[in-house]
């Protein structure tokens, strides 16, 4: 699953399945939330639409519930969803190749899960077609948007998932795209130090940050660390050139070959 | 229930307007531009820690409030989880093995 031999949408749709029983728990809560704030089916179909963002339209339904107008809920979704920029960013070299308008079409489909997906299957390389991206994308929205608004037709009636556990699904599945993604790379090691610092930093920062701005801030620090961690340890390997045949120096390098040459 | 108020699809715009931009812009502003080797450096290390923030997150804050065992099954109900993402190296396995550890949690805690 993380390194996908098809661009197929089939190939696309397959891995959207781990991502499916967390949208569907969580958007049918959403969706009662989002009725039971006062908004319609018609209002709740568009927001899985055009906005596509569950804890953006938890926030939303929120505050429309407590009274609060666009000029108040605007900026403060904007505040919440500038981690997207990131997740753009760190896709966009995996789809240089792509016309634009195929881009961003999947830009457009870009969640926290949907990125962690993406990001493991694509890491490092370049797709030739976007279809693997809209299998993934679509199957997600899809039963997102179906979830939330069958949440908003049946409002209290819904069962409650959280007792079977599948509002869990997410959290595992961001644990099983880690360990996946990292084995794959030449020093996963580094990858989980980054993981823990970027674990705890968030944690911490969440006690004294509302939002998900602490996400972006614990990220960005965390990468910042690894980055220069392994710039820093390719330095030192450099002047024992001999190292470099090394087995144990040959998993240090991989990746940074490209910068020796 | 079907209605469309103004002032609503006013929200609905203005919030996914802003959440469309950080989506988008990046695919149009990285096209003509290679990232020198530093930034790329950084980007490769942007998946794990953001997969570690998210996940912290949801484990260890309840409300916004840090909450550790037993009064928060999460960090219990990973741990099977991650023993089959490690030794299975199985991403469905993974996800089964967490939401089958946090129903046998409820259940009995």
């Amino acid at each position: 699953m993380s390194t996908p031999n098809s661009h197929s949408f089939k190939a696309g749709l397959i891995a959207a399945l781990p991502v499916v029983p967390g949208y569907i728990s969580i958007g049918l809560a959403c969706g009662v939330i989002e009725r039971s704030a006062g908004l319609s089916i018609v209002e709740i179909f568009l927001l899985g639409l055009l906005l596509y963002a569950g804890g953006a339209q938890f926030v939303v339904a929120g505050m429309v519930g407590a009274g609060a107008t666009a000029s108040t809920i605007v900026p403060t979704i904007a505040f919440l969803n500038l981690r997207h920029l990131l997740y753009a960013t760190a896709l966009a070299p995996s789809l240089r190749r792509l016309k634009l308008w195929q881009s961003l079409s999947i830009g457009y489909g870009l969640t926290d899960e949907a990125f962690a997906v993406d990001s493991n299957a694509w890491a490092g390389r370049e797709a030739e077609s976007p279809r693997w991206f809209w299998g993934l994308h679509i199957t997600a929205q899809a039963s997102w948007i179906l979830a939330t608004v069958v949440g908003g037709l049946l409002g209290s009636l819904v069962v409650d998932l959280t007792a079977l556990g599948l509002d869990f699904a997410l959290p595992a599945m961001f644990l099983g795209l880690l360990a996946l993604g990292l084995q794959g790379r030449p020093k996963p090691g580094l990858g989980w130090v980054v993981t823990g610092l970027g674990g705890v930093a968030a944690v911490g920062l969440s006690l004294v940050i509302s939002g998900t701005l602490p996400v972006v801030l614990a990220a960005v620090g965390a990468a910042i660390v690894g980055a220069v961690w392994e710039w820093r340890a390719e330095q030192l390997a450099k002047p024992t050139g001999a190292a470099l045949e090394h087995p144990a120096g040959a998993e240090a390098t991989s990746e940074g070959r490209a910068t020796e040459c | 229930m079907l209605a469309l108020r103004p002032a609503i699809l006013l929200t609905i715009l203005g919030a996914s307007l802003v959440t469309l931009l950080p989506r988008l812009l990046p695919f149009a502003a990285l096209r003509a531009v290679t990232l020198p080797g530093w930034a790329e450096r950084f980007l490769r290390f942007v998946p794990p820690a953001v997969l570690g923030a998210l996940l912290a997150r949801e484990l260890f804050l309840v409300g916004g409030k840090l909450v550790l065992p037993p009064a928060n099954l999460a960090p219990l109900a990973i741990l099977p989880a991650l023993v089959i993402a490690l030794w299975r190296k199985s991403l469905i396995g993974t996800v089964l093995a967490g939401v089958g550890a946090m129903f046998v949690l409820r259940l009995f805690l």
